[in-house]
């Protein structure tokens, strides 16, 4: 056997070793999460214990939406800023989750709220469906970029969720989730 | 000894009722002993004049004026109860209609524009205990003939530009100076309508006509600004650039206007603007101060509609910690409630924009 060979057999064994698991993730709708759902202590300018930066966007309606008016509701302890982008795989899986248990979230009083990460509202709709289970803001403009997005002239990252108080203060802020996401919500820790 | 603090109690309350007593003395006007009114007998009936009686211990002249004034001041009085009637009602789903929102800008300071109809009774002079008395008089009918005169020559204005808003028309800056002509002309005809009701206790017979047609114009007003398109385009130089252009659109909502961030597309505007940021050493810290000059364009044609200047005195930020903090505090305090007279005050001229 050549090196050549010996090469293209390690190459297609390690293939052969990778593709089950692959086959496994694709082939389950929702696949166990391992891994539990990141911690962080900021995110832009978001820091927890500290204010929630300023947000502002628009609603699926085309209505202007700000941060205030997630609290309208006297019954809401807690509105969690799940910011995503259709371009963000990970992201969906959240929103899935959150889906399926979002009668436990507004039982607990965490409102969701889905922050578009700079997309029209044709693309989130087509991510979403025509009838999300929580409502949906449009950030236009990239508000949420340095405010909750961006650290230090890092890269976007997604998906990213801020659990805020109603005294404005951020609680909590979740990176990548975990199978404990929604858990870690109605805890807020 | 003990009875000595007492006594300076006791004193003072003496020397101070002397005082008070000794103002009442003065020359004021309003203190002096009114004598019984002239009775106005059937010379001055309530429903075709405004009367009211002037005293004063100096002269005639003072009195005619506390007279001529106490008229005005019921007249005020009467047109202030007609606007807060008007003003205060709600249409039927609780929202403030675009004839009430323009009121509440233009009657604030509508005022009795024909006080000199307001004449002296010579007959009524009195001099009694050194206190001169004089009536003045308003003509009803006489104060809105001449407002009568004043809503219809506002009218021509308005209801001409309030015609042309009806031709079909695809300039709408053109379109928008009319608009501007025809409200200014309502807003003249408005505050004459309000006098004449406080006058006369009736509606002006055009006005529910003219009423009707100014609602027309606001239709076609909001239909012709929904189908704006704009692009809104901000430049970097200001730190955060989403939460600029975020509070930018959302002021620009305000106005009733629907900004999508980009540049231009088929039949859209465009409004550029680039941050400019100037520092100064202020006592606490430096300080920032932000303009947004800039340009609405036309898409088609890539015509320059208006160039404008968004700056306020307002939009400044410092901080004692260093320059990153004060730009932070500058971008905070330039939102969407700072924004929105800025922007109107810019876009109007060209754009049928409305606060709502």
């Amino acid at each position: 056997m050549s090196a050549r060979s010996r090469i293209l057999v390690m190459v297609v064994a390690m293939i052969a070793a990778i593709m089950p698991c692959r086959i496994a993730v694709a082939g389950s709708k929702v696949a166990p999460e391992p891994v539990s759902t990141e911690s962080l202590a900021s995110s832009g300018a978001a820091k927890v214990d500290a204010a929630a930066p300023w947000l502002a966007g628009w609603t699926l309606e085309d209505q202007v939406w700000n941060l205030r008016k997630a609290f309208a509701d006297t019954s809401t302890d807690r509105v969690a800023l799940v910011f995503f982008a259709t371009w963000c795989a990970p992201c969906k899986q959240g929103v899935m989750q959150l889906t399926a248990r979002a009668a436990d979230l507004k039982a607990g009083g965490v409102s969701v709220v889905l922050v578009d990460y700079q997309e029209d509202a044709a693309k989130v709709r087509g991510f979403l469906g025509d009838k999300p289970a929580f409502p949906v803001v449009l950030d236009r403009f990239g508000a949420s970029e340095q405010s909750y997005l961006r650290t230090n002239g890092d890269q976007v990252r997604l998906p990213r969720t801020v659990l805020i108080g109603r005294d404005m203060k951020v609680q909590a802020i979740f990176g990548s989730e975990g199978g404990d996401y929604v858990d870690r919500l109605l805890s807020g820790r | 000894m003990r009875r000595f603090p007492s006594l300076l109690v006791y004193g003072l309350i003496v020397v101070m009722a002397g005082c008070g007593g000794s103002a009442a003395k003065g020359p004021a006007t309003a203190a002096a002993p009114r004598p019984a009114p002239v009775a106005k007998g059937e010379r001055f009936p309530d429903t075709q004049y405004i009367v009211a009686e002037g005293f004063s211990s100096i002269s005639y002249s003072e009195a005619e004026t506390v007279a001529r004034n106490e008229v005005s001041a019921r007249v005020q009085s009467e047109l202030s109860s007609v606007v807060t009637s008007i003003a205060g009602s709600t249409t039927a789903g609780g929202q403030t209609s675009d004839y009430q929102r323009l009121l509440s800008q233009t009657t604030s300071k509508t005022s009795f524009a024909h006080a000199e109809m307001i004449q002296t009774d010579p007959a009524s002079r009195r001099l009694s205990n050194g206190v001169y008395q004089v009536r003045a008089v308003l003509s009803r009918s006489e104060a809105s003939a001449a407002i009568s005169h004043d809503y219809d020559l506002a009218a021509i204005d308005f209801r001409a530009a309030a015609t042309e808003l009806q031709r079909p028309s695809t300039d709408l800056t053109a379109w928008t100076a009319t608009l501007r002509r025809a409200e200014a002309g309502f807003s003249k005809m408005s505050a004459a309508a309000f006098s004449w009701r406080a006058i006369t206790r009736r509606e002006h017979e055009s006005f529910a006509a003219d009423l009707a047609l100014y609602e027309q114009a606001e239709q076609q007003r909001a239909a012709k600004l929904s189908a704006v398109k704009l692009g809104l385009v901000v430049a970097d130089g200001a730190g955060d650039k989403g939460r600029l252009a975020a509070s930018l659109g959302s002021a620009l909502a305000r106005l009733g206007l629907t900004a999508t961030p980009g540049d231009c597309a088929p039949g859209s505007y465009v409004l550029r603007l680039t941050p400019n940021l100037t520092w100064e050493q202020g006592p606490f810290g430096p300080v920032c101060r932000l303009s947004m000059p800039g340009e609405l364009v036309a898409c088609d044609g890539n015509r320059s509609v208006v160039r404008v200047a968004i700056d306020s005195k307002e939009f400044l930020g410092t901080h004692s910690r260093g320059k990153d903090q004060a730009l932070a505090a500058l971008i905070e305090r330039v939102d969407e409630a700072r924004l929105v007279p800025v922007l109107k005050r810019e876009l109007a001229g060209c754009l049928p924009v409305a606060e709502r």
